[in-house]
This record gives structure tokens, C-alpha cells and sequence, in this order.
């Protein structure tokens, strides 16, 4: 695992996730796969499950997403951001297996499938809690809008590049970003007034 | 626009950190994506990012315009046949008397007089399906004459016509009805190379845990179940690789040469060229 940055310009770390990093232009070109790999890795997983890609197949199709990358980094146009690049490999990835949910690939799954163990202390809990809520939200949200919401709220991409991500227009984003903020505003405030019902019974 | 505060966002910040593989996990998946690239693995998307499903929208929305038009026309008890080949509701009389001349040829005095006419053009066929045959133009001019109400009017009540009319549709639906597969058929092809994949998958992955007789025994399933395969340069060479894991040196040779003959220009040539490099030894 060699970070041969070799120049890249690796950088504006954007949001609070660890690994979130945006590689444009030129630089692009010249950052190696694993590079790449260990830069967007959690993008891609993070992209798949809420493309409502189950638990147990997002690390198996993250590795496709990366395979159809490594076979076309060569065709990867540097103007183009590429975690747009990503979404767009991973959203037909996430669709195909959605649409051929074959037998024998469930089943490798759920050979295959390690059921996280999650002993959790109290904070482990509650960001589980968390991600569960932001699981459930996303589900209910349309799809239109739930790209739009996971691409700038979680992705902290900016409304052009979203824009340029999903194909659509600017005011198509900011107007799906309003509802699904909205939307999401509410289930969090929902959430909350359940725990304090919780805590004071 | 609503924006979110910072309790809000320790939700989302909640769902990065659960959904966020580790480094270790990232590294592991690393060098499992290595691990597969190296075994050939290949990963087939559909061709086109949103073609399918939008060629299937513009299906379903041609379908849903001649659902909706068949039923106004249906509502007006037009005959479509009528409107599709632009004949006129004269036309159309004239067509319906002949036909109730040619069905009841005796008691019925009116149909008797207009029967020999067309009878004369076709006296095979009495009653003519095709529409457009000569004869009903030619029932027109006696039409006036004939005590055209009680010939005309009756026609939707009588049983002859109601069995007209859906002859004429029935012609007309089967070409609806052709283009229903279509649609249909489009997934299968997706199935057809998902199947594919799921076969050779396995294959690969039988090649990689060491187990090369398992995997030549999955890609002779492969070739066997799809003999003209998408995949056929990537079983190519999984099976070059697993004779060579065999020891079976001379067989992959072969194969090998027979690959960059087979697929010339292929981008597997070279890997498949390298995978036995004992065969390569001159």
C-alpha cells in the first residue's frame, strides 16, 4: 500500500468524515489506484448503503466499483470530479444488483456476511441510534431527492457538483435539497422527542 | 432554505462513522480488489447509465397513449379500423349492410337486393374482413335508395356487427401485442449476462483459493450453459490459469496461443500470454 501521490494535489477536506478527500483536475491522472482506493473507499460504502444497498453486500460491491474503475481509470476524464465519476459507477453497480438479486449471490452473501459485532459501549450506542435514524430517513426519502441529500448534507459536495453528479439542473438540487432538509429536520426532531419520552418515563 | 444545526448534524456525523470501513477494512479490501483484478475478475455493468430504464418509460408511456386512445375510441364506438385506414362513416354503413346482406341472404328483402353486387367481386367471401375490398364502395350508391334507417340503425343491435368490429380490432391489437415481448426481452439479456457472471464468478474465485479443478469443472459449466458467451475471453483465461495451476503446462500453452489468435487486439492478451510462464520458456 504506497501512497504515490506522485504530485497530487490531495486535499480540502471537506466535512467531518476521516477519508474525505477531493481529487481534481491534472493531479487526478497522475494518483495512483490505491491511492484513489483508500481515499474514496468509505465514499463508495457510504454511497451504496444509501442507495439501500443491504449491510451485507456493501463491501462486495464497493470492490466492484473499484474493479470497473481500475479497468477505466484510463478513460477518466480529469475535468470531471471523481467522486461524480464514482456515484454514477457505483449507482449502476447498486443497480444491477439490485435488479438481478440473483439466488446464488444472496447466498454467497450471506455465507459471506459477518454480522458486526457491535459490543457497544454507551457512546457506540447512541452513534448507532444516530445512523440508524439518518438509515430509516433516507429509506423513506424519494430517490431523487435522497441522492441530492446524501451527495451535499453527508458528501459535503457542493449543489454544482451534485448537480453535475446526478445530471440535473442547479434548481433542481436546491429545490430537492429544501424538502429533503425539511424532511430530515423533521425525523430528527421526531427522534428526539421519542428519547425524551423514553427518559422521562 | 432550512439549515441543519449542529444537533442535526452529529445525526449525519453518526451515519459517516458507522458506515465508514476502517483503515483496516480498507486495506484488506484493498488488496482483495488486487487480488481480483489479478484473477481476471470483471465486472459488468448495462451498457448505458439510465437508457434502459428510460427506453422502458417511453414504452410504458406509448403503451399507456394507446390504452387511453383505445378507450375513447371505444367510448365513441368508433370502429378504430374505420379511423386507422380513414374511411368514412358512409363507408363504413355501406360495409355493415353488406355484411348483414351476405350473412342473412333470404328472408331480409333489403339485403337480398344489395347482395348480388359484391357477391359478384367476391362470392368466396361473403363476408369480407379486410375492409378496404371494393364491394361496400360499391353498395353506396343503392345505399339512399334502400330504406336506409331501419338497414342502417339497427347495425350496432344486430349480432353480425358486434363481430365485425372486434375482427377488425383483433387485426390491429396483435401489432400492440408484438411490441409487449420487447420490453421484456431487454431484462433477459441482462439476466443472461448476470447469469453469466455468476457462473464465471465463482470460477475466479475457486482459481484464486487454489482450487484449479473446481474451477476448470465451473467454467466447462460456463461453456456448456453459454457456449456464445460475453465473458468468453475472461473464461479464456481464468481456464489458462487454472491448467496452469494444474501442471497441465502444454494445454495452457495452447490455449494460450489460441487466445491471442482467437482475440486479437484483446487487452487480456498479455495476461493471458504471462500466466503460464513455464509454457513461455522457449
Amino acid at each position: 500500500m504506497t501512497d504515490r501521490g506522485g504530485g497530487g494535489q490531495v486535499g480540502a477536506v471537506l466535512g467531518p468524515q476521516p477519508d474525505f478527500t477531493v481529487i481534481t483536475g491534472e493531479a487526478a491522472r497522475r494518483v495512483d489506484f490505491d491511492t484513489l482506493f483508500e481515499a474514496h473507499y468509505g465514499f463508495v460504502c457510504r454511497a451504496l448503503r444509501s442507495m439501500q444497498v443491504d449491510a451485507a453486500s456493501v463491501e462486495d460491491l464497493a470492490q466492484d466499483v473499484f474493479i470497473v474503475l481500475h479497468r477505466r481509470l484510463a478513460d477518466y476524464d480529469a475535468n470531471r470530479e471523481i467522486r461524480s465519476w464514482l456515484w454514477g459507477i457505483a449507482r449502476r453497480v447498486a443497480s444491477t444488483h439490485a435488479r438481478s438479486a440473483q439466488r446464488a449471490q444472496r447466498r454467497l452473501h450471506a455465507v459471506r456476511a459477518e454480522p458486526r459485532t457491535t459490543t457497544a459501549p454507551d457512546e457506540q450506542l447512541e452513534l448507532q441510534r444516530r445512523a440508524t435514524v439518518v438509515d430509516q430517513f433516507l429509506e423513506a426519502l424519494p430517490q431523487a431527492h435522497r441522492e441530492v441529500f446524501v451527495l451535499i448534507e453527508i458528501e459535503s459536495m457542493s449543489a454544482p457538483q451534485a448537480a453535475e453528479a446526478l445530471g440535473i439542473k442547479l434548481n433542481t438540487v436546491y429545490s430537492r435539497l429544501r424538502v429533503a432538509r425539511q424532511r430530515f429536520q423533521r425525523a430528527v426532531a421526531r427522534h428526539r422527542a421519542r428519547e425524551q419520552r423514553q427518559a422521562h418515563a | 432554505m432550512p439549515e441543519l444545526d449542529d444537533g442535526e448534524r452529529a445525526y449525519l456525523a453518526a451515519f459517516i462513522a458507522v458506515h465508514t470501513p476502517s483503515g483496516n477494512d480498507t486495506r484488506a479490501a484493498l488488496a482483495d480488489v488486487h487480488q481480483r483484478v489479478a484473477g481476471g475478475d470483471v465486472v459488468v455493468l448495462p451498457p448505458a447509465p439510465g437508457d434502459s430504464d428510460r427506453t422502458r418509460l417511453w414504452i410504458a408511456a406509448g403503451l399507456v397513449v394507446v390504452a387511453v386512445a383505445a378507450a375513447v375510441l371505444l367510448a365513441l364506438r368508433v370502429d378504430i379500423s374505420a379511423v386507422l385506414l380513414g374511411r368514412t362513416a358512409d363507408d363504413h354503413r355501406a360495409e355493415a349492410v353488406y355484411a348483414d346482406a351476405s350473412d342473412s341472404d333470404g328472408p331480409d328483402g333489403t339485403a337480398v337486393r344489395r347482395a348480388p353486387e359484391p357477391q359478384s367481386s367476391s362470392a368466396s367471401e361473403p363476408r369480407p374482413t379486410s375492409p378496404q375490398l371494393q364491394p361496400p364502395e360499391a353498395a353506396i350508391t343503392p345505399e339512399p335508395a334502400v330504406t336506409p334507417e331501419p338497414a342502417v340503425m339497427p347495425q350496432p343491435a344486430t349480432t353480425p356487427k358486434p363481430e365485425a368490429t372486434p375482427k377488425t380490432r383483433s387485426a390491429s391489437t396483435p401489432t400492440h401485442d408484438d411490441e409487449l415481448p420487447a420490453p421484456a426481452e431487454r431484462p433477459s439479456a441482462d439476466a443472461t449476462l448476470h447469469a453469466e457472471m455468476a457462473l464465471l464468478r465463482p470460477a475466479q474465485r475457486a482459481l484464486r483459493s487454489g482450487n484449479h479443478a473446481r474451477a476448470l469443472q465451473l467454467l466447462d459449466d460456463h461453456a456448456r450453459s453459454f457456449p456464445r458467451s460475453a465473458l468468453a475471453e475472461e473464461r479464456s483465461l481464468v481456464r489458462i490459469q487454472a491448467l496452469c495451476g494444474l501442471d497441465r503446462g502444454d494445454e495452457a500453452r495452447r490455449e494460450a496461443k489460441a487466445f491471442g489468435t482467437r482475440y486479437r487486439g484483446s487487452p487480456l492478451t498479455d495476461r493471458a500470454r504471462a500466466a503460464c510462464p513455464e509454457a513461455e520458456a522457449p
